[in-house]
């Protein structure tokens, strides 16, 4: 008898547990239930997402790296070596569900620095036929964010599809509007509010550790290509296709 | 650990992992996989209204002459409306110097607008106006009697923009609240919403909408947070406060344990007035202590099945009271003969018919209805480019329409160019710029005359995209 009133009263209090699980927010703060976090491990959110929608596995996203001036930029894939190397802004196109590594250098705000950002593709856009190349998914690096990955600190830009109903009369990507979250606040929830997430960039100070690097470091293997030329938008540059020896376009 | 513990606990585990599973399905990022458009989607050039000869609309652009207040300023010299001046389709074609691009929008074959004028910002980027394009029509959806059905279409480039509609910047059409205007009021209009009111030949103060034109213009924004090398630390309130959420939510007081809430740990102080009188409440006024160690749920409901079988035995009493009692009354009643007796009295009904004569005159005119069509000469833009919008309106009945008033209230990533708006030089009138309230204009047209059955206007402006 005590076993079976023991089994009772465990299965009560998991079905109570679960259904608590789902609204542990504090109700009076967050509408609904925001399950993706900036601060959850590089490639969590993009894979979770991957595996609730499915997206079409053979569509690539276009995105286009912005900096104050100029830099060269390359990008990783899952390996040590770059797939891609130019100048930015340069644009090209990775897959929904992965992450990226990127590389900085030759900046002239700050000499000698590399950087090493990470972008997770989140979203993609569904454009009309033959202006998929024509707007890719900006991810801006301003200075601040460069000098503050210079100085150790972690810099984690949501990219988030604005809602044109709830739109801000002026650009809010390049520093028209700051939005900036709390230490501690989830920046996804935010971009939520206001749009659609698209990109999380992450921005510091680490640094491949050399050959030894574990490849996870560089991404998470997704398809990586370079972009198509630009029609519209002569300010973006064209990154070259791999060239046979990748390492050497390295200074 | 038991069988029971094991069971428990592979039960807490399916069950939280299907609860995020349900959670993340349905939360904001994935719901536009469910998303079941509401509207027409057209790209082809559909069928077109016909129009009487020499009836084709001419546009005239719009000169302002006070041109540094045009944005939200009111003329008083005419209650707040400003006049379009005639301008003769010449003298803009001349004006613009362009005859040669080709981006010209083409409604009818006798229409012909003012060309398109490129704008600094995409002469610097090197941008290209797509040269093949020509606004599609929407395809009116016609009743039995020929009449065009009044119903939202939206115009778009892809099948998905009611898909994903935060990729589009959308005007037109009557977006959430519905419109409605009588006389100079007015309600329910939103941003994007572009309607029209008039007064019809009985009398009736009526509202329709346009169709929606979809222009393919995602833009993005930026969440930015820093963090230090102290990594989960969160500072974001004044004092006192800690939020503890676990697993189990053990700690949030919904538990059958002691909950004890303490919002005034010392004494409070109030200095609510000048004089300096004090109000101090004690500290013991602010603790709530609950203890559902009670289990007054189980008491009650054993008290409840006790008073239900006490009612059950009082009715069956009071019922054979009753019955005895009748039986009684039965038993003791005199029985007397009863006599009836009724007259019918007869009626008589007499009716006079007089020959009468109706004399009116059938009028088999239909009545005026206002048709609205908005079109866009692009189908894509980016930020900076400039959009001109065409509204078509036409009186598709054969009675005149009166006060009729045309209002688009553009999205707050459109800005109107100033002095942009045209109007047919056969039906002149004013329009009036006014700040919308969210970074935006809402235009008013106002037409000087009546509106005739079965004829035409074009009204045009451009905006800028932000």
């Amino acid at each position: 008898m005590k076993v079976a009133t023991r089994q009772l009263l465990s299965l009560l209090f998991a079905a109570f547990a679960v259904s608590r699980t789902a609204t542990a927010q504090n109700p009076a703060d967050a509408p609904y239930y925001q399950p993706l976090n900036d601060r959850l491990p590089p490639g969590y959110n993009a894979e979770i997402l991957e595996r609730v929608r499915r997206d079409d596995a053979h569509w690539l996203q276009p995105v286009r790296v912005e900096v104050p001036s100029t830099a060269q930029v390359s990008a990783y894939s899952a390996a040590p070596e770059p797939l891609l190397t130019g100048t930015a802004p340069a644009q090209f196109s990775v897959a929904t569900g992965h992450l990226y590594r990127l590389r900085l250098a030759e900046m002239p705000e700050f000499p000698g620095l590399e950087l090493f950002p990470s972008i997770e593709i989140l979203d993609r856009l569904h454009p009309p036929e033959g202006l998929k190349e024509n707007y890719p998914i900006p991810v801006v690096f301003d200075e601040a964010d460069l000098r503050a990955a210079a100085e150790g600190l972690l810099v984690t830009r949501v990219i988030y599809l604005e809602r044109p109903q709830i739109a801000a009369s002026g650009d809010p990507l390049r520093s028209e509007r700051a939005q900036t979250v709390a230490p501690g606040g989830n920046a996804i929830d935010l971009a939520a509010r206001h749009g659609r997430p698209m990109i999380i960039v992450r921005i510091g100070g680490r640094v491949p550790s050399g050959p030894d690097s574990p490849p996870l470091f560089f991404g998470t293997g997704g398809p990586l290509v370079a972009g198509e030329p630009v029609v519209n938008d002569a300010g973006v540059a064209r990154i070259p296709r791999r060239s046979p020896n990748p390492v050497a376009s390295f200074p | 650990m038991n069988d029971a513990q094991a069971f428990f606990r592979r039960l807490l585990a399916a069950g939280l992992a299907g609860s995020g599973m349900v959670t993340i399905a349905g939360c904001s990022i994935t719901s536009a996989l469910q998303h079941e458009p509401d509207h027409v989607y057209s790209t082809t050039t559909p069928q077109m209204l016909e129009h009487e000869a020499g009836d084709q609309p001419v546009p005239v652009p719009a000169n302002y002459p006070e041109q540094a207040g045009l944005r939200g300023f009111r003329n008083s010299a005419d209650s707040g409306l400003l006049t379009l001046r005639r301008v003769s389709l010449q003298d803009s074609v001349d004006e613009s110097g362009d005859e040669g691009d080709e981006a010209v929008v083409r409604l009818t074959p006798a229409f012909r607008g003012k060309p398109f004028a490129r704008t600094p910002a995409r002469e610097a980027r090197g941008g290209v106006r797509p040269s093949s394009f020509h606004p599609a029509e929407p395809r009116l959806e016609m009743s039995p009697q020929g009449t065009p059905l009044q119903r939202m279409e939206t115009i778009a480039p892809s099948a998905t923009a009611d898909l994903y509609p935060d990729e589009y910047l959308y005007d037109g059409g009557d977006r959430e609240d519905s419109a409605a205007m009588h006389a100079r009021l007015r309600s329910g209009i939103e941003s994007e919403d572009t309607v029209a009111g008039y007064v019809d030949g009985t009398g009736t103060a009526k509202t329709v909408a346009s169709n929606r034109v979809a222009i393919y213009a995602p833009r993005f924004g930026s969440v930015r947070s820093v963090t230090g090398l102290v990594a989960d630390t969160k500072i974001d309130k004044a004092s006192g406060a800690r939020d503890a959420i676990t697993i189990g939510n053990l700690k949030t007081g919904r538990m059958a344990q002691e909950n004890i809430a303490e919002t005034a740990l010392t004494e409070v102080e109030n200095h609510d007035r000048v004089d300096g009188i004090i109000s101090r409440k004690p500290a013991m006024q602010s603790q709530n202590r609950h203890r559902p160690v009670q289990s007054t749920k189980v008491d009650e409901g054993h008290e409840g099945r006790v008073a239900s079988g006490a009612q059950t035995f009082n009715r069956r009493q009071a019922f054979v009271l009753a019955q005895q009692r009748q039986n009684a009354e039965i038993w003791t009643r005199e029985q007397f003969p009863v006599i009836t007796a009724s007259t019918d009295s007869a009626s008589e009904v007499a009716a006079v018919f007089k020959v009468q004569q109706k004399v009116g005159l059938e009028d088999q005119n239909r009545g005026g209805v206002l048709h609205l069509v908005k079109l866009a000469d692009r189908e894509s833009a980016m930020i900076g480019d400039v959009i001109r919008f065409t509204i078509r309106f036409e009186n598709t009945g054969d009675l005149n329409l009166h006060d009729v008033r045309i209002v688009d209230n553009l999205t707050p990533r459109l800005e109107y160019v100033e002095g942009s708006a045209t109007i047919d030089e056969q039906h002149p009138g004013a329009v009036m710029v006014e700040p919308n309230g969210e970074g935006s204009s809402v235009l008013t047209f106002t037409l000087d005359g009546p509106l005739q059955g079965h004829k035409t206007g074009v009204i045009t402006f451009e905006a800028r995209v932000r």
